[in-house]
């Protein structure tokens, strides 16, 4: 490296991050979508001429690692054809973008020939093209249908404007405002190309160029020191979706990463394959997650630039749902799934390094959008409806969840109820924390809120559910904050209870709409939780007393509020109680629950006898069935026997096929051990199975269909089984 | 005509500077006496009485006015020691101060605590009542469940208590009831009413600010009180005014009021001074202030005449957005600590030695080296004559500070350790310039840097430089110029109103109605004698304003609705729009002007000005300043090839006209001013150092 004064380079350090801020000052001074101005969904930063990012505004990280690929899309795509006063927009996600909604922007500065920098400005439209208004169509299943797919395509040439260009783009965008944001982007790439030619005068370019490497290698050196400290060792993780949109459930994302000396690998081969649905995560997109979560489990000072790419080696294998292979839908993946390339992440290093690793995801599908005729202008309005609201915060190490959502939102404004009140057909009547909804431990997740909204005229809402089944899960013994929960049209006979997805619901005038958001996963075991503390929080009610006693095993004599004592003496008892209790339970739990192990067969018997829904449909059913599962992992095929008395579940016996023994099944399922644990993971259905000829039956199958729906249920149930394969 | 005394309390010392005495204007300065303030301001009026030769009853009998910057409100802010207080507010929106839109100042870090709360939410009760978004009655007020809350929270031990409905600006009928209900159940508590606070639309806003009030008020009340009950039993009889964050000032009760409108008190006094006293009597239009005191910097800038005003202010960490002055603060004064962060980057600031131990140079025990001590053994400052030679620097305790903790561990030598921290700090003061200049939209080379407090003087030259602006003005006042500022300032009062319309459909009658409200409460807030008294110039101005944006923006730019017939008409409307347009087209680079414009928010701004003291020009004396001249010394300098044997001149010594060419030092009192090399400073008829770069 050059011989460089470290007080220059930070001068300039600071220099780069200022003009960073002036380029997001600008789009939120002039930005005339909502979701830029009011909300700020948008980032700013300043690339080098190789697309090595040297500097990032304090926007919105999950846009961080993504940006890169498109600087290095339209240095591929243009190669030598960049010329000063050129602007380049992308928005592909398989060329350089990472989702459609998200436009990049970008100009080449050069000096004497050569392109020294690269500010970009990425932000998310009010509209992109595509079947549905706003660029989420959950509908999709390929890219096409998402909207208009945009290669680097130049819309400045030389400083001239394309108009034909700039015109193709308007008319493919129902937003009103889109021109108006296309110049504050583009306004802002501008400011940064003024004031990144002043340095570069002032300092010169040489000095300034190797003032970029020397503040690149410093970042790596710091971020090196860092993971040396991380105990080395292969650590797993995994994160789940519930589903896609399109039926697949249970999506799981996975990672091995290998921590040595100072350096990591991050693999992610055995996530799930890529779906029909729009949660596929683009490459970018995925990278953005990794270096947003690595990003928070380090050294808040350390510049964010380069250097944190350069110690880390990503695989990403092809065609699953973190690299997915075109045309595969992506509209989703900022949220969902990258959010849970992140998530996979956190929980893998959390055996490394507790103190410091976190997960930076929320779990919103995507927000309750409301639409129809705004009965206060007469027009066609679409409210996303992005008001303040709180939700899915984890507690950190020493520190409670708080505020409204993870840290890497906090640059995201949300609107307030009542400006959106003042605009919008409804009536904001409720939003407030929910008592218990943080995930209790020795620091506790934040609270989720209560949002109740009424419409004041008809309308329809649309809308995908996530964070049902999956909260956001406490770490190191801490337990999950509370679930999502959404319900539409409270309290009237129509109500209904949204699962997975809402679409083109239509709620009349007064027909309340409910929301609760789950709360945040708490960190470390909740028995450890300073009695003092959980006092404080059910003085506060972010507790109840209730849920003082239940998940902190703290006991507080009753009395007025203020006067509120914990009794110290029935909390040491109760604590060592449920400590008891809960490392029973852990201990079953922890114990491998392997596909046909007895353990396993034990578990779908008592599921099964136990649920009352199978009891309801299967009545007095009493049939012997069987399953030949061919090709297990040790490539032997074993039968799976059940035998039902009186709709209850009496006998199941593995083996080998020789081992039937006398036993006379009235009917056989055959399949691989493959398909059965798609089945099992809810990745196939029954049906779609049988139509792609992975599953056959012998018996009488007409006979059969009469107990269909009490099978249905049996297969349901089995599915709730945690099972490993 | 009787004496005018403006005292403005720092964090190191209380300054006071008066008219009406045997000289135009004086300066007295005291310690500040931080447990309670009002101790150092009475010693300063003491020594005013003393130098003028008369007893404290008599200056106080002939004192007519007395103005006082006070950082009573900043500081329980900062120091969080404000009053217990509470929040009643709609059913359903008791979490508003938490959720707080979803901010977070630190992205990366989870460990970020969340701020200390100042109501916390066992103190946040909420009733049943709504109206609707055109103010009418939806849930008829629940009067029971209010009585029942105030009791909750005076069993708590609340003693101030922030009412903030939903919609409440729009109908204050209910926020009303419940002040009522309060003095009822409650009588001692401070009441902070949303609507009066801030009757403007967005709760979250509405409702921090509120809160800040509540929190600060009864502090502040008190404070005030118990100062103007001193003053008042030694004999004085006329206004006792505070500074207010927007520039104006107001009297105590006022004030005391509304502390969260004072949360800018102390500096404001010296962006006032700027505007009037070098702006207005220099002739220039626009100024960068800079006040750079221990242990911190304040940055404003002036254009056109005008301070910039801003409504999108935090204050440890609480949104405040009422209007007040634009005045950017970082963590960079003589104070500010060097430290080599865990990869080897030499940092300065933003904490502060204070004032104990202080820098390593003060001989207090300090270990850590900071900028005075940096500035020391680079030659800026004389050990023997800081603060007027009051105090003397310890030069080895710098050295051996500046070597253990920055030259040795960066392997340099303890000049380039100091060299390094006089550029770092110098860079973060630059960048400070560039957050209310270019990231404003301004070019900074546009203006003028006014440098002043204690330190400003010396590192201005270096952000001019760094910055290419071309002229530093430095006010032989400098670290007075706070208090200066205070005796000519002016009565502001605003008022707003919040009304949401296009500007082509909106109704004429109901703007006017609004702003005939508003004209009404600044008669109850503005008592007739004021008006009448020789304290003020008898005259009240109103200026009209209004928020405007474009469809989808949500940030307002105000733009004057001037109205030649004290009633706004279409023309005035009209008018205003086309000032929209062109301000967004120099603010924002752009504007539509066939897009149509809506209204948000109607102010009213009200100015009684005071008489303000005369100057008068110094005369001319000539270029030659070779009689200031005292001594050389040598003085690092980058540029002119490290240590240089530089001319020290001593301020008090030079006349008008004197010039001075860099390198050189000027020694005032209390402030040094380091004229660069191939920069001429010139004492001006103002009493000002000009330095051209």
């Amino acid at each position: 490296m050059k011989d460089v004064d470290p007080i220059t380079a930070e001068v300039i350090r600071c220099g780069l991050v200022t003009i960073a801020n002036e380029m997001g000052d600008t789009m939120i001074r002039t930005a005339t979508t909502p979701t830029f101005s009011e909300s700020h969904d948008f980032s700013t930063a300043i690339f080098d001429g190789q697309g090595r990012i040297v500097a990032l505004a304090d926007a919105l990280p999950i846009h961080m690692g993504a940006s890169k690929f498109s600087v290095m899309a339209a240095l591929k795509d243009f190669g030598n054809d960049l010329h000063t006063g050129d602007i380049v927009v992308v928005n592909d996600p398989y060329h350089g973008g990472s989702h459609l909604p998200d436009w990049t922007m970008m100009t080449p500065i050069f000096f004497d020939g050569q392109i020294i920098f690269f500010p970009v400005t990425r932000a998310h439209q009010g509209d992109t093209g595509g079947a549905v208004p706003g660029g989420y169509n959950p509908a999709a299943t390929d890219i096409w249908q998402e909207g208009l797919r945009l290669p680097p395509i130049k819309i400045y040439d030389r400083g001239k404007p394309r108009s034909d260009i700039i015109k193709m783009l308007q008319i493919n965008n129902r937003e009103p405002t889109f021109l108006g944001d296309l110049k504050a982007m583009m306004g802002s790439v501008r400011v940064a190309e003024r004031r990144l030619l002043e340095m570069v005068k002032k300092y010169g370019a040489q000095t300034v160029l190797d003032c970029m490497d020397y503040i690149i290698g410093y970042t790596e050196r710091r971020f090196r020191a860092e993971i040396s400290e991380w105990p080395d060792g292969i650590y797993k993780g995994e994160a789940y979706l519930e589903h896609d949109c399109q039926g697949v459930q249970d999506i799981t994302v996975r990672v091995t990463v290998t921590v040595s000396g100072d350096s990591l690998k991050l693999d992610y081969t055995g996530s799930d394959p890529q779906t029909p649905g729009f949660i596929n995560s683009s490459v970018p997109n995925s990278y953005s997650y990794i270096f947003l979560t690595l990003s928070s489990m380090i050294d808040d000072s350390i510049p964010r630039n380069e250097g944190l790419f350069n110690p880390i080696e990503i695989l990403l294998p092809e065609g699953t749902v973190v690299n997915p292979r075109p045309p595969a839908p992506c509209t989703a993946c900022t949220l969902h799934a990258g959010g849970e390339v992140g998530e996979a992440l956190a929980f893998a290093l959390e055996k490394a390094i507790p103190t410091k690793a976190f997960v930076q995801n929320i779990k919103l599908g995507m927000p309750l959008v409301t639409y129809g005729t705004n009965p206060y202008s007469g027009e066609f309005y679409v409210d996303q409806n992005v008001t303040m609201a709180a939700g899915w915060c984890n507690a950190a190490h020493r520190t409670d969840g708080w505020g409204a959502m993870a840290p890497f939102f906090g640059a995201m404004t949300m609107a307030t109820g009542e400006l959106h009140d003042m605009y919008f057909p409804v009536q904001t009547i409720e939003r407030e924390y929910i008592p218990d909804s943080g995930g209790p431990g020795k620091w506790r997740g934040g609270c989720g809120t209560r949002l109740r909204l009424k419409p004041l005229a008809p309308m329809f809402l649309h809308t995908y559910a996530i964070g049902t089944k999956y909260p956001m899960r406490g770490f190191n013994g801490g337990l999950d904050g509370s679930p999502n929960k959404y319900v539409i049209r409270e309290g009237t006979p129509n109500e209904m209870r949204v699962e997975t997805t809402a679409f083109e619901e239509p709620l009349s005038s007064g027909h309340i709409v409910r929301a609760e958001l789950g709360g945040g996963g708490g960190w470390g075991d909740p028995l450890e939780r300073d009695p003092a503390a959980v006092l404080e929080d059910v003085l506060d009610e972010y507790v109840s007393f209730e849920g003082a006693r239940r998940d902190y095993g703290v006991v507080i004599d009753p009395a007025a509020m203020p006067d509120m004592k914990v009794n110290e003496r029935e909390t040491r008892a109760l604590r060592e109680k449920l400590s008891r209790e809960r490392a029973a339970k852990r201990k079953e739990k922890a114990s491998a629950v392997k596909y046909l192990s007895p353990q396993w067969q034990r578990l779908c018997q008592d599921a099964i006898n136990n649920d009352p829904e199978f009891a309801r449909l299967a009545g007095d059913l009493s049939i012997e069935l069987n399953n030949i599962i061919e090709n297990c992992p040790d490539g032997e095929t074993r039968f799976l026997y059940w035998r039902f008395e009186n709709g209850k579940l009496k006998e199941t016996v593995v083996g080998l096929p020789d081992e039937i023994g006398e036993r006379r099944p009235f009917f056989t399922t055959l399949a691989t051990y493959e398909t059965f644990m798609r089945i099992n993971t809810a990745k196939t259905s029954v049906e779609a199975a049988v139509m792609d000829g992975l599953l056959r039956f012998e018996g009488d199958l007409v006979h059969m269909m009469q107990y269909a729906d009490a099978l249905n249920r049996f297969t349901e149930i089995r599915r709730t089984i945690r099972t490993e394969y | 005509m009787g004496y005018k005394i403006g005292i403005d309390v720092g964090g190191t010392f209380t300054d006071l500077v008066y008219s009406g005495g045997a000289e135009p204007i004086a300066v007295v300065k005291t310690p500040s006496t931080p447990e309670n303030q009002s101790l150092g301001v009475l010693a300063g009026i003491a020594k005013i009485a003393a130098r003028e030769g008369i007893t404290v009853a008599d200056l106080l009998r002939n004192t007519e006015l007395i103005i006082h910057g006070t950082t009573v409100a900043t500081n329980t802010m900062l120091e969080f020691n404000g009053a217990r207080t509470g929040l009643i507010t709609t059913k359903g929106f008791r979490d508003d101060i938490e959720i707080r839109r979803g901010y977070k100042e630190r992205i990366f870090n989870p460990r970020y605590p969340r701020p200390i709360p100042i109501a916390q939410r066992r103190h946040r009760l909420t009733v049943n009542e709504r109206v609707d978004r055109e103010g009418r009655v939806l849930t008829p007020l629940n009067e029971a469940e209010v009585v029942t809350a105030v009791r909750t929270l005076k069993d708590a031990g609340v003693e101030s208590i922030g009412v903030c409905l939903f919609f409440g600006f729009l109908n204050p009928a209910h926020e009303k009831n419940i002040a009522e209900i309060i003095k009822r159940e409650h009588p001692n508590a401070f009441i902070s009413l949303s609507h009066e606070v801030l009757p403007q639309i967005r709760e979250f806003e509405r409702v921090s600010t509120t809160l800040v009030n509540a929190y600060t008020g009864p502090k502040l009340k008190r404070y005030l009180e118990s100062l103007q009950n001193e003053l008042a039993h030694s004999g004085f009889t006329s206004d006792f005014f505070v500074m207010l964050s927007n520039g104006g000032i107001m009297n105590a009760s006022y004030a005391g009021s509304f502390a969260v409108y004072s949360l800018l008190s102390g500096p404001a006094g010296g962006v006032v001074a700027c505007a009037q006293l070098i702006g207005e009597l220099c002739g220039e239009p626009n100024l960068i202030t800079v006040d750079m005191g221990g242990t911190s910097y304040d940055v404003s800038l002036i254009r056109q005449g005008k301070p910039t005003v801003t409504t999108n202010y935090w204050v440890s960490r609480y949104r405040v957005a009422t209007p007040m002055l634009d005045i950017h603060t970082i963590g960079a004064g003589g104070g500010s600590i060097a430290w080599v962060d865990t990869g080897g980057a030499l940092q300065v600031g933003p904490q502060s030695a204070g004032a104990v131990p202080g820098p390593a140079c003060y001989g207090r025990g300090g270990l850590i080296p900071t900028v005075t001590d940096a500035n020391l053994l680079l030659g800026y400052l004389d050990p023997d004559n800081f603060l007027g030679g009051e105090m003397k620097l310890d030069r080895r305790a710098a050295q051996e500070a500046m070597n253990n903790t920055v030259a040795r561990p960066l392997g340099l030598t303890v000049t380039e350790a100091a060299h390094g921290i006089f550029r770092i700090v110098n860079n973060n003061m630059a960048n400070g310039i560039r957050v209310v200049s270019v990231q404003r939209g301004y070019d900074p080379r546009d203006f003028v840097l006014v440098a002043f407090g204690g330190n400003g003087a010396l590192h201005a030259g270096m952000q001019a430089r760094d910055l290419g602006i071309r002229k530093v003005i430095v006010p032989r006042l400098a670290t007075a110029f706070s208090a200066r500022g205070l005796l000519n300032s002016n009565i502001v009062v605003n008022k707003m109103r919040t009304y949401i319309a296009r500007s082509d459909d909106y109704n004429l009658d109901k703007v006017n109605a609004l702003f005939v409200a508003m004209r009404e409460e600044l008669r109850n807030d503005l008592p007739p004698h004021y008006l009448q008294s020789s304290s003020f110039t008898q005259t009240l101005l109103h200026n009209y304003q209004v928020d405007m944006h474009y469809k989808g923006e949500t940030h307002e730019i105000t733009v004057p609705l001037e109205s030649s017939v004290g009633k706004v008409t279409d023309e005035d409307i009209h008018r205003a729009v086309k000032a929209f347009h062109a301000a967004h087209e120099s603010l924002h680079t752009f504007c539509n002007p066939d897009d149509p414009v809506y209204l948000m928010n109607l102010r009213l701004e009200a100015v009684v000005q005071t008489p303000k003291p005369s100057f008068k020009k110094l005369e001319q004396c000539g270029e030659d300043a070779a009689g200031a001249l005292r001594t050389k010394r040598p003085v690092y300098f980058d540029n002119a090839g490290g240590f240089t044997e530089t001319p020290i001149y001593d301020g008090p010594r030079i006349q008008c006209g004197n010039i001075m060419r860099g390198p050189c030092v000027i020694e005032e009192p209390a402030t040094t001013i380091v004229v660069y090399p191939n920069q001429t400073a010139r004492l001006t008829e103002f009493d000002t150092y000009e330095i051209i770069c």
